[in-house]
């Protein structure tokens, strides 16, 4: 387009890739190169301008889907993750052994249960008690009904 | 157990591209998504340009990262992703077409470049606006899809003409001469919208 010799020049300068140079000054007293020039700034800003109004929302979803590419827990978590679920196990086990030496398998601890719902039946029945009693004494801040059921006494 | 428990450098915008294609080749998702955020968007502009149609071009840029994750462990210059992805980009925007057979494949002759030296463009003018993104666009459509992307690979996303030279599969000369002569069609066809004095 030019014959001065430099207009070639200005493409890489103008995107940056070259150092300028005094090109732009020359390109101010050389008709081309100032035409030349005003071109690449125009096409310049023109595919600036149109990239900036770009967006590609949504779209990993489908390269993710497509690939089997998930993002993945660190490392370090899957490692606590495994050395958690590793304690658990070791527990776990722990308990199922020690369970049957003292009571003998399923039987042992059906029977614990139902040792354990009775206890509870008994402390919620002198709780009843006790709060039937104390409710005809004399209430105020700091009063503390004392009372202790027969029942619980004959029980210890 | 050690390197289970070492955590990966964080990802930044200052992390380069070779960094996270190594990463990426070490299974590193992480990494792969953040060349996709990167590299996404030109990506899909470029095919976009390339195919004229944004459901096709959201498609083809799945596709190309589909591939790209498929083939990034063959990746040896770590260093040239972008120009690696536009390549693929390309393939895949010419399969779709050849598939499609919406248009030829012949490259435009030299009859359709015109004169080398045309008005200059009034700078004022050339704010981007939405009827001279269209202009802009059906300029770009005039152009073959080979010379379109050649033309959008270095105006649009920077590439240099060794890049472009590997991503099309071009010869340097060959580069520079469908550029050069895109150039002068795009040129043409935007004067009628930008105005400007003649040289």
């Amino acid at each position: 387009m030019s014959r001065c010799g430099k207009t070639h020049l200005l493409e890489a300068a103008v995107l940056g890739e070259t150092p300028d140079d005094g090109l732009r000054a020359h390109a101010a007293q050389c008709p081309r190169c100032r035409h030349e020039l005003n071109w690449l700034q125009a096409e310049q800003r023109l595919f600036r301008e149109r990239a900036a109004r770009e967006e590609v929302r949504g779209l990993w979803k489908g390269v993710a889907h497509r690939t089997g590419v998930e993002p993945q827990p660190h490392r370090v978590s899957r490692a606590l993750v495994g050395l958690a679920a590793a304690v658990l196990l070791v527990l776990g086990a722990g308990r199922l052994l020690v369970a049957p030496a003292s009571s003998g398998g399923l039987d042992a601890s059906v029977a614990a249960r139902e040792e354990a719902f009775e206890a509870l039946m008994t402390e919620n029945a002198i709780s009843q008690e006790r709060a039937e009693l104390c409710s005809r004494f004399e209430r105020g801040i700091g009063f503390h009904c004392g009372y202790v059921p027969a029942s619980l006494v004959a029980s210890r | 157990m050690l390197r289970l428990l070492r955590r990966p450098e964080p990802i930044t915008a200052d992390t380069p591209d070779e960094a996270l294609v190594r990463r990426a080749q070490r299974s590193d998702s992480e990494a792969f998504r953040a060349l996709f955020e990167r590299h996404a968007l030109s990506v899909r502009r470029f095919l976009r340009d390339l195919m004229r149609d944004a459901d096709a071009a959201d498609d083809a840029t799945q596709e190309t990262f589909t591939r790209a994750h498929v083939q990034l462990p063959k990746l040896g210059e770590h260093d040239r992703f972008r120009p690696w992805v536009f390549g693929i980009a390309r393939n895949v925007a010419f399969e779709a077409r050849r598939v499609r057979q919406h248009q030829s494949l012949d490259v435009e002759g030299d009859d359709d470049v015109p004169a080398a030296v045309l008005p200059a463009p009034d700078p004022e003018r050339t704010l981007l606006d939405r009827e001279l993104e269209g202009h802009l666009t059906s300029a770009l459509g005039e152009l073959s899809e080979h010379r379109r992307a050649a033309l959008l690979l270095r105006l649009d996303h920077g590439l240099s003409y060794d890049d472009i030279a590997a991503a099309m599969g071009w010869t340097l000369p060959m580069v520079k001469n469908e550029i050069h002569r895109a150039r002068l069609s795009l040129r043409a066809s935007l004067l009628p919208h930008l105005g400007g004095p003649t040289p």
